[in-house]
């Protein structure tokens, strides 16, 4: 069985809850997938998914942080 | 008057004699002297002679000596010359690339303090920015926004899983 968290700054609703699980279902072809859903704030908006060990981020804060690193990166 | 050739005789053996012992006794040891002082006197000269002449060897040999000398204190002076412009030519060399090496050194520093200091005003700038963005994006996004971008970040995740 493998692990599926998927954090958000807003509880997902239902429908929501639905789609996601068999999208990634889908995509993964993977029959047992076990997931979690978690609230957290600061990631202040979208949605960031761990498969197993693998990390995909898609949340506003991710992007905010590229966009602080690409800025103080030297040139 | 009678001559009396007897006494002539005896004046002739007498003054013979005398003569003799004259020439003997005096003539023979003064020519002698005059021989010897002749002899001394042109051993002088020679000797003086001598002496001049090894007096003007000595002072052709002494102008040579001279004119050696000057040859080669000028030929020191020359050498000391070149060892003297070659030495400040060196020098000169030596001290341009020092300045050269410690301008280099100066701008590089410059240019190090100068990305120092730009990147400080970016890294602050970045930070203002971080900070105001999610001050404003977290008061400003409604339930509605934020589950429309759930929707809309989650799809885009897909295409990228």
């Amino acid at each position: 069985m493998t692990q599926v968290l998927i954090t958000t700054a807003i509880p997902v609703s239902a429908s929501q809850k639905v789609e996601m699980e068999k999208s990634l279902s889908a995509k993964f072809k993977a029959d047992q997938l076990h997931f979690e859903y978690k609230t957290d704030e600061t990631v202040i908006g979208g949605v960031k998914v761990m498969i197993g060990s693998r990390e995909f981020d898609a949340t506003l804060k991710n992007k905010l942080t590229q966009l602080h690193e690409s800025l103080t990166a030297k040139f | 008057m009678d001559i009396e050739f007897p006494q002539i005789l005896f004046q002739i053996i007498n003054f013979g004699v005398v003569a003799g012992a004259l020439t003997y006794l005096l003539y023979k040891p003064i020519l002698k002297i005059l021989e010897e002082r002749s002899k001394k006197i042109e051993e002088g000269q020679l000797a003086a002679e001598k002496a001049i002449a090894e007096q003007s060897q000595v002072e052709d040999m002494k102008k040579k000596i001279k004119q050696q000398a000057e040859r080669e204190a000028t030929a020191i002076l020359e050498e000391a010359s070149k060892a003297a412009a070659k030495n400040r030519s060196e020098v000169t060399a030596k001290a341009k690339a020092e300045a050269l090496k410690e301008v280099e050194r100066l701008r590089s520093a410059w240019h190090d303090e100068k990305q120092k200091s730009m990147q400080d005003m970016k890294s602050q700038f970045a930070d203002a920015v971080l900070a105001a963005t999610q001050k404003v994006l977290g008061a400003s996004l409604d339930t509605k926004a934020q589950s429309k971008l759930i929707d809309d970040s989650f799809s885009s995740l897909l295409k990228s899983i």
